[in-house]
């Protein structure tokens, strides 16, 4: 039988994972409800961001600054040439961005080693070069083809996360890394022993869903970005310029994932391989909610963290069965009562 | 485009290489050892060490003027699925006219190509870590490996865990092949030990929460905890026992076994016990140890064509694999007739890997033998404690 | 058709050149190539039914194993143990599929992603059975007649002669009957229900028969390699033959097999490519496949094939043949019996009454007018008669029988104001697609072509009715390039396909400019005099005082009115519902 302390540790535990599995989610959730993009490669900006980390502690230049330099200058030929037309002036002045953008990502980590920056900044700068990384794919994979499928948009997404892992393995090599994390110490809650850093996790996790909700519902810009999610036409015709909604929503969106990455880096360790599984079940609990809100992927992303706790508990050779089955009656029920909540009228 | 005349384009153009290389220098024949390694995919841990390991093998054996060949190494990854590695090796055996073959890195990549090796008559070389791979001996006519298997490294390491006083044992592993291998050979060996099994708990390579399982141990009441695993895992899963408070000693396997395990664990895991090759201290070992000096010269040949980085023992079947392959063929083509065709020559690099003896490697001294594909007793196995962040040799 | 049969043919002889005369390598990859290709055209069969999934290994898994292990246990031989594993395979996707049917959307590619993963963890974990993670070896050849066929020469002919069948028969079923329905059950559900068409069992039936064709490809895929582990059978594998099936063209045959091209032969030719530049280049291999996979998406979104497709569904020769017999040909009785009674209905959502106490009749041969002020009920109302609101208070009947009866007898068809076509296909295919209950050829019968005779009935039927309506010479055009008055015709054709007793248009002229409206008037006018029984909802006043023989007027869902035209005009109740006393209407 269960003891309390066993239930007080699978609580504890699963709350932790789950409040990671949340942030992934609520990143997702923000892109799909402005692209309609599904990102397959959300947790590999986690990955690359904590993969950053690991370097900027080492005082090394990241792999990063590369990834960012080649987005930039691919952005930047791409601006310029359709602006070949309209002048000399049109033509630089994409260029010199994109090579401030490359410049700024080789320097600021440089930068940041020369002065033996302390984790907070480290972190910062790792999430701030992935969270640009976001509007680069969108601008290079996503605006091509604006009216492709969801499914298109999965497979271009899929090609993302074979990219950005296979450019992991060759940057940071398979074996795992391991960052400091930034709050030592932990505090006990009886026998259970749970670390600073995770409850970092947890504070930082509410912090942004409570900001990520009065940002969408208070202010303009928020509003403009959910108006794109409702109907791309109809905010196209209104003024908002949706393509530029897209890049944000990524930026936002890869921004969230890397905070994720960074934060639980000094907790799990740092490899290659790391996203694909948390991107995973971020988006399982993301869509737990329907893919609809925040709070419903918060929601949503704890629910898994604590199932597969219990699960683990339970079985551990099948739990990942047992987790995933579970969804299944949730999703059905979920169906259930949103068909009794309204009957689909032709007129 | 058009995929095949690109495929086409390729191997034309691989066999006018191979053609002139023949022409070029007709006393010293040139013959291809293929390897197919997991440079990619969840085994790349091991295979990119193990790749990186052979292409020291072939810069080393360029140097060298006693062979009596010229060896061109054709390397391919599986990209750790079965399928793709038995095309890999299709396409060496075939293709690339290969007269020895090292594969695979993973356990299931290397049952998956016994067939294939068997139909084209090619000696393979496996990196592998399960006896299965090379058992029963009759049905593997064709296949040899490296690795120190799973049975020899959990018997050394049941017989220390024996002599340490405990009687309920729980075992924490992996999930996957290297894990099950694991846990297959525990369940067997426990019992001979006199040892008891009394928990059973699994994990993936990319699980961040460990806790429920160890509450389970803990719960079992184990004496000691069996963790067969490679790192990040193997250094997640320890620190929850600790944090549960499991304070029993914890053995590892020999995927534990190096400085990323170290790295990671930041001094947290002092006092676990680990398995491995004696490659991992061999600056540690007895001067009259008989690795002792040819470990040294791997490993300082490693660190001088990869600065920064430590040879381990996946690096270490690469190595010996390699050279073993360069035995076989040195001894085959002193054995049969100048332009004797692929076929024999191919029997021929398998016979002679079967009459190698006393071949100083990184996991240990190789004596093959008809009824003996791995070669290998726990000469090179030793066993090390984490102390004050290091690995430390344990004499017994 | 034929065009397609001589490609299938074509690519069958490569297939059988290269297997035969080219080396054992190349072989190799096609024999794999093969068996991915029945993978991806499992899910290319699965989004012909507007479904998608996420899992399609697992029954890819479930086939291979089931197949593998029959076969080791009881020596039987490995064509039995395939076909158990397609049995197998069947079986999952009916339970799984019935259990889910309710489910649509992003929570079905959910409950896919779910029970995938839930049977590769099942694969592993059950390790006394299926051999866990290690995997099963000594698998059992095929052999005929004591000759391996498990070499590769042999297996990549066996492999792509299985997926060749497999696109021959999608491409069959896709231009008969059930092709057309699948398309309506894909992209419009609910026209699809009201012409008879069930929704829910062709999404299962499709479910099953792509669950059993991934069953086909673990098979082959386990008694050619020999040994079998479940890693080809998770995510991973899933999302492979979802890239496949993408890449080629989601709702493409053919496309599956370009998509497998791309898709496999990617990595062989950056196998051999990126050596030769340098070494360190191919470790980056993941890399440029990545690159790749982008970069043909982004220059084919619609997949490798589509384009192709659509320009080959333009053309191909239709069947002919002599029409169908009609209904409408037999001269009704006027008077009498009325055709459609109308009693009591009512309907409330939550506590607003949309419609309280409606009660009218229809007798043969007229055209009822149904109108009101917005908000009157009008739609509602409309619904019930047509039976997509099936929750109501009172009774409708056709002849005497309930309503639910006599719609699955066909008796009454209905056009949409929201037109509800199948944009992909041609004026023709839609029209036929409205006599879907007068016919009963299903999946087989399309498949070896005992559907021709009937086909070409309906065919001529479809281009009759299309002559009635003024379309007749648009029959081979795409839908998509239709103007708005076009496809309302389109509309009127395909109702009229289903040789109803009375005919249900809904605002047809709504939104018209003025040639379309004298257009469908005339049109309206001539299937009256023809004999037609219409129920007429428009707001246009002067369209439905044109037309109509009676006129019911509605408002805020109580019956006001039911009279002649020009009576109902002047009824000083319609005038002030109309115009109110003070609100703002119309």
């Amino acid at each position: 039988m269960a003891s309390l302390d066993t239930l007080l540790f699978l609580g504890v535990d699963g709350l932790t994972s789950g409040a990671v599995y949340a942030l992934l989610g609520l990143g997702i959730v923000l892109i799909y409800l402005v692209t309609r993009v599904i990102n397959i490669a959300h947790g590999d900006f986690a990955m690359l961001a904590a993969m950053t980390l690991v370097s900027l502690e080492h005082g090394q230049l990241p792999g990063t600054s590369y990834l960012l330099a080649a987005g930039a200058l691919l952005w930047g030929a791409l601006a310029a040439w359709s602006a070949r037309r309209h002048g000399a002036l049109a033509i630089a002045r994409p260029c010199l961005g994109a090579l401030a953008v490359a410049a700024l990502g080789f320097a600021l980590p440089l930068a940041l080693a020369a002065m033996q920056a302390p984790a907070v900044l480290n972190a910062a700068l790792a999430v701030l070069m992935v969270a640009a990384l976001g509007p680069m794919f969108h601008r290079l994979a996503i605006e091509p083809i604006p009216r492709a499928s969801v499914l298109v948009y999965i497979i271009v997404t899929l090609g993302m996360h074979l990219i950005l892992q296979g450019l992991a393995l060759q940057l940071w090599g398979p074996q795992a890394h391991s960052v400091a994390p930034l709050l030592s110490g932990s505090l006990a809650i009886g026998v259970v022993v749970i670390s600073h850093q995770s409850l970092l996790v947890l504070g930082i996790t509410v912090l942004l869903v409570a900001a990520l909700y009065a940002g969408f519902n208070h202010t303009l810009s928020g509003k403009a970005l959910r108006a794109c999610a409702v109907n791309r036409t109809g905010a196209d015709l209104c003024g908002i310029e949706v393509a530029s909604a897209g890049r944000r929503a990524f930026g936002l969106g890869a921004g969230l994932a890397a905070v994720a990455g960074v934060l639980i880096a000094p907790l799990v360790g740092v490899h290659y391989e790391m996203g694909f599984l948390i991107g995973l079940k971020g988006f399982v609990g993301a869509t737990l909610g329907g893919l609809l809100s925040y709070p419903a992927a918060i929601v949503g992303g704890v629910l898994i963290g604590g199932f597969e706790s219990a699960f683990s508990y339970l079985s551990s050779a099948y739990r990942d069965a047992l987790v995933f089955l579970l969804i299944i009656p949730i999703l059905l029920l979920q169906t259930a009562r949103l068909k009794r909540r309204g009957v689909a009228h032709e007129h | 485009m058009n995929p095949f005349k690109r495929l086409l384009t390729a191997a034309l153009m691989c066999t006018a290489v191979q053609a002139t290389a023949w022409a070029q220098t007709p006393n010293k024949p040139t013959l291809v050892i293929g390897v197919v390694a997991s440079a990619s995919g969840p085994a790349a841990a091991l295979g990119l060490p193990e790749k990186k390991a052979v292409e020291l093998v072939e810069e080393m054996a360029r140097a060298r003027t006693d062979l009596p060949f010229t060896p061109k190494f054709v390397y391919l990854d599986d990209g750790s699925d079965p399928t793709r590695a038995v095309n890999a090796v299709r396409k060496l055996a075939g293709e690339d006219g290969a007269a020895v073959v090292i594969c695979c890195t993973t356990t299931p990549a290397s049952m998956a190509v016994l067939d294939t090796v068997k139909a084209a008559g090619v000696l393979n070389i496996s990196m592998a870590s399960a006896a299965t791979v090379v058992e029963p001996v009759a049905e593997r006519f064709w296949t040899f490996k490296t690795p120190m298997t799973d049975r020899m490294q959990i018997a050394f390491t049941l017989e220390r865990l024996k002599k340490s006083g405990a009687k309920r044992v729980a075992y924490f592993g992996l999930e996957d092949a290297y894990g099950e291998a694991g846990w297959n050979e525990f369940r067997k060996l426990a019992p001979e030990y006199g040892l008891q099994i009394v928990g059973n708990e699994r994990f993936s390579r990319a699980d961040t929460n460990f806790t429920p399982q160890a509450l389970r141990i803990r719960q079992a009441g184990a004496d000691a905890v069996y963790l067969h695993a490679i790192p990040p895992s193997s250094v997640l899963a320890n620190q929850a026992l600790l944090r549960v408070g499991v304070d029993r000693p914890v053995f590892h396997s020999a995927g534990a076994a190096n400085a990323g395990f170290l790295a990671m664990a930041k001094g947290s895991l002092d006092g676990a016990y680990v398995v491995s090759g004696a490659l991992q201290v061999h600056e540690q070992l007895a001067p009259t140890h008989p690795l002792k000096a040819p470990l040294q010269r791997f490993v300082e040949a490693y660190a001088r064509k990869f600065p920064g980085e430590a040879a381990d023992l996946f690096a270490g079947q690469g190595w010996d694999a390699g050279h073993l392959a360069l035995s076989a063929l040195s001894g085959a083509v002193k054995a049969v007739p100048a332009g004797a065709p692929l076929p024999t020559l191919r029997a021929a690099a398998r016979d002679q890997m079967e009459r190698i003896r006393g071949h100083a490697g990184a996991n240990g001294i190789f004596n093959f033998s008809k009824d003996d594909h791995l070669g290998l007793d726990d000469v090179g196995l030793v066993m090390l404690r984490v102390e004050g962040g290091r690995f430390k040799l344990l004499e017994d | 058709m034929s065009i397609e049969t001589r490609g299938l043919l074509a690519v069958a002889a490569l297939v059988a050149l290269v297997s035969l005369a080219g080396a054992e390598f190349y072989a190799s990859v096609l024999a794999t190539m093969g068996i991915y290709a029945l993978l991806g055209l499992s899910l290319v069969i699965l989004a012909l039914s507007g479904q998608v999934s996420l899992g399609h290994a697992a029954f890819m898994g479930l086939g291979a194993y089931a197949s593998a292990l029959l076969v080791a246990r009881t020596g039987l031989p490995p064509a039995v143990g395939l076909l158990a594993g397609l049995g197998v395979s069947g079986a999952a996707a009916w339970l799984i599929g019935s259990a889910t049917s309710s489910l649509r959307g992003h929570f079905l590619a959910l409950t896919t992603l779910a029970w995938g993963i839930a049977l590769a963890v099942c694969f592993r974990a059950a390790g006394d059975w299926t051999g866990g993670a290690s995997g099963l070896a000594g698998i059992a050849p095929f052999t005929l007649f004591g000759v391996s066929l498990s070499a590769p020469r042999p297996m990549a002919m066996l492999s792509w002669g299985c997926a060749l069948l497999v696109v021959f028969a999608v491409l069959r079923v896709q231009r008969s009957r059930t092709g057309r329905a699948l398309g309506a059950v894909r992209q419009q559900e609910l026209m699809a229900e009201s012409f008879g068409i069930s929704v829910s069992r062709m999404r299962l039936w499709t479910f099953v028969v792509s669950a059993m064709v991934a069953g086909w490809a673990g098979g082959l895929y386990a008694h050619y390699l020999g040994f079998i582990s479940p890693s080809p059978f998770d995510l991973s594998g899933s999302i492979k033959g979802l890239m496949i099936a993408v890449v080629g063209g989601e709702l493409s045959a053919l496309g599956a097999l370009a998509g497998t091209g791309i898709v496999e032969g990617l990595n062989w030719v950056l196998q051999a490519v990126l050596p030769a530049v340098s070494s360190s280049a191919s470790s980056l291999e993941p890399l440029f496949y990545g690159v790749l996979i982008i970069t043909v998406m982004l220059f084919f979104p619609e997949g490798l094939w589509t384009r192709v497709d659509r320009v080959l569904a333009t053309r191909g020769a239709r069947p002919n043949g002599t029409a169908l017999n009609s209904r409408l040909n037999t001269a009704p009785a006027p008077g009498g019996e009325p055709v459609l009674d109308v009693d009591q209905v009512g309907v409330s959502f939550g506590g607003v009454k949309a419609l309280d106490g409606v009660s009218f009749r229809l007798y043969a041969g007229e055209v009822l007018g149904l109108i009101g002020p917005n908000g009157a009920g009008k739609s509602t109302c409309f619904d019930v008669i047509s039976g997509v609101n099936e929750r109501h208070a009172g009774q409708v009947r056709l002849h005497g029988e309930p309503l639910a009866q006599a719609r699955a007898r066909g008796r009454l068809a209905r056009s949409f104001q929201h037109t509800r076509l199948l944009e992909d296909r041609t004026v023709l295919d839609n029209v036929m697609l409205g006599a879907f209950r007068r016919t009963r050829n299903g999946v087989l019968a399309a498949v070896f072509g005992r559907d021709t005779r009937d086909e070409g009935a309906i065919a001529a039927s479809a281009r009759d009715c299309l002559a009635r309506v003024g379309l007749a010479e648009g029959a081979q055009r795409l839908v998509e390039t239709l103007s708005l008055g076009e496809r309302r015709l389109v509309e009127v054709a395909r109702a009229l396909m289903a040789d109803p007793e009375v005919l249900l248009l809904d605002e047809p002229a709504a939104g018209l400019r003025r040639a379309d409206r004298e257009r469908l008037v005339a049109l309206i006018r001539a299937l009256h005099a023809q004999g037609c029984t219409i129920v007429l909802v428009e707001h246009d006043m002067d369209i439905v005082m044109a037309l109509a023989t009676r006129v019911v007027v509605l408002d805020r869902g109580r019956l006001i009115a039911d009279a002649a035209p020009a009576a109902v005009r002047r009824d000083p109740r319609v005038i002030e519902a109309y115009l109110g006393t003070g609100d703002e209407t119309c």
